[in-house]
């Protein structure tokens, strides 16, 4: 089910973390958002709980370009959010699916919900065509709760950057 | 062995307040908090009456605290969030 992409070597004397890649259908085990929801195409240099990267590419048939605007399609602020959050939580998944022995039961009822926007940023209009490059570094935890920092980009120009707060389990 | 004088003393005190005046103004402008950092009593609690922080807000001070003083809470160090005094109790005794 999943790619190791760079085998775990020694650099520097400092063991490099082993990354691991994630196809959609990989992600689509990993999450339990489907269809329009389902933010994020692709998933690769996941270092389990730590890190990871994300590609999510943008087409004109997204739902929300219909009404988000009917005469000039941007893609929503918090829909970008959304896809940030999704990488989050598959990198915090993959944390339980790559351990030695993996959790029994299905790993996206492990998925929780998104907690605060601490801060956000948008510094760039997302349109049809562009491909987002997501980015999350897990922080501190607290009880069940973790700060990370992400980031979107598209190319080489930054779209959006910020921090969140999420729940790494179902609690009301 | 040296003996503190008035003045140390007093200047010990002087930097202390400072500090929690610092702190208080950090949290009420990293939270948002409607209230002034003056009126914010030093053990007054952070939680419930008081400054009625939530679980949300308290990981906001840990990554605060953290960039700030390079201090690491975790969930074992509750105490830390008692008041004021007690997270800069917490600060002083592992700030390097």
């Amino acid at each position: 089910m999943t790619t190791a992409i760079a085998p775990a070597r020694a650099a520097a004397g400092k063991e490099k973390p082993k990354t691991f890649a994630y196809s959609s259908d990989d992600i689509k085990r990993m999450l339990p958002h489907r269809w329009p929801m389902l933010m994020i195409d692709r998933a690769y240099d996941v270092v389990p709980g730590v890190s990871g990267r994300g590609v999510k590419s943008v087409s004109v048939n997204e739902p929300f370009f219909a009404g988000h605007y009917p005469d000039h399609s941007i893609m929503p602020g918090v829909m970008i959010v959304e896809a940030m959050a999704q990488l989050v939580a598959v990198v915090y998944v993959a944390e339980l699916l790559e351990a030695p022995t993996p959790a029994e039961g299905d790993p996206s009822g492990s998925v929780g919900y998104l907690g605060s926007i601490s801060s956000m940023k948008f510094s760039r209009l997302v349109v049809p065509g562009d491909q987002l490059t997501l980015e999350a570094k897990l922080g501190q935890k607290l009880g069940g709760l973790r700060s990370v920092s992400v980031r979107a980009s598209v190319g080489t120009e930054l779209a959006a950057a910020g921090s969140l707060i999420v729940t790494t389990e179902r609690k009301g | 062995m040296s003996t503190a004088t008035f003045e140390d003393v007093r200047t010990q005190a002087e930097q202390r307040l400072e500090k929690n005046l610092k702190i208080k103004s950090m949290i009420i402008d990293r939270l948002g908090l409607d209230a002034e950092a003056e009126v914010v009593s030093d053990n007054q609690p952070l939680f419930g009456r008081g400054l009625e922080m939530d679980s949300l807000d308290t990981l906001e001070i840990v990554v605060m605290i953290n960039n700030e003083y390079d201090v690491l809470i975790s969930d074992d160090d509750f105490e830390a969030f008692g008041s004021i005094n007690a997270l800069v109790d917490f600060i002083e005794a592992r700030e390097v």
